[in-house]
């Protein structure tokens, strides 16, 4: 076949060359992974930064009704996020198994369960204790789909713990702004890097 | 017994199809996003995917998304089944050792 972009024609291939062919190769697949897993990734990062943003201002703007809020929030955010992952980019959804899911579940499901437990803590812990544990979720995540994942959750964690001991009464106007705001411009920056399937 | 394929055996042709082949099944990827993965120019990966195309590995689709162009390439049945005959035929000499035609 003639071929202006073979300048050299491969006639024999000895070990090295195997192995460093096949070293290409998996850094190419670890490579296009992770750009489908941001792609995928950002719609949900953007979905739970709204959702907190929306849910930390009723919480200062209404007190009385942020239970409630929140229970309905996070319903919604727990179903849009498995949708997002079964129906969303095709060849994320390729990579959304039955483990993701259930992680997902399984973490949501201990955290209902500790703030039953807590029962009658302040909604200051409680709200600590959600932001770490769902960014604790995307730094594990991180380590096997992607270190943007990792560093996501690292400044989401430091500015929750930085609210939490700083921001006063302003907390959950700390925690709309700063937390839900991370998590929407983390979601962007995603977009914009990752590869749509 | 797995045989060299000189048209994937080519080091950025390589790149593309390890890329490509991580895809779902119909799923594709910009030619902007491939260009960045595989690190190519704009005309190293026009010409390369040229070639994929012609021996049947890959799929390039152009359409209009609003008023913009956007390039698609994907892999072909055949494409996916010549690159993992490929990355085979990669093993089997690392597992034997040798130099193999």
């Amino acid at each position: 076949m003639s071929d202006p972009t073979t300048f050299r024609r491969a006639e024999t291939v000895d070990a090295d060359e195997a192995a460093s062919a096949l070293r290409d190769i998996a850094r190419t697949e670890q490579r296009t992974r992770e750009a489908l897993y941001y792609a995928g990734g950002s719609s949900i990062l953007m979905l739970w930064g709204i959702a907190w943003a929306v849910g930390y201002v009723i919480t200062y703007l209404s007190p009385p009704n942020a239970n409630l809020a929140w229970t309905v929030i996070n319903i919604l955010g727990v179903a849009a996020t498995l949708l997002i992952g079964y129906r969303g980019p095709r060849a994320l959804s390729a990579h959304w198994d039955r483990r993701a899911s259930s992680t997902f579940i399984l973490l949501v499901a201990f955290g209902a369960f500790t703030q039953w437990l807590l029962g009658d803590a302040h909604w200051r812990e409680i709200s600590l204790f959600w932001a770490t544990l769902g960014m604790g979720g995307y730094i594990v995540a991180g380590l096997w789909i992607g270190r943007f994942y990792i560093l996501c959750g690292s400044v989401v964690i430091a500015l929750s713990l930085a609210g939490y001991f700083w921001s006063g009464p302003w907390f959950p106007l700390w925690m709309a702004a700063l937390g839900g705001g991370s998590l929407i411009l983390g979601g962007l920056w995603l977009r914009r890097v990752g590869a749509r399937g | 017994m797995s045989g060299l394929n000189d048209v994937i055996h080519q080091a950025m042709r390589l790149k593309i199809m390890a890329a490509l082949n991580v895809l779902g099944p119909d799923s594709a990827l910009e030619f902007t996003r491939l260009k960045t993965l595989v690190a190519a120019t704009d005309g190293n990966l026009g010409a390369h995917l040229d070639t994929l195309e012609k021996a049947g590995y890959v799929a390039i689709e152009k359409r209009f998304v609003g008023k913009k162009p956007q390039t698609r390439i994907k892999p072909t049945p055949s494409g996916r089944r010549a690159f993992a005959e490929h990355v085979a035929y990669l093993r089997e000499i690392l597992d034997g050792g040798g130099v193999r035609a």
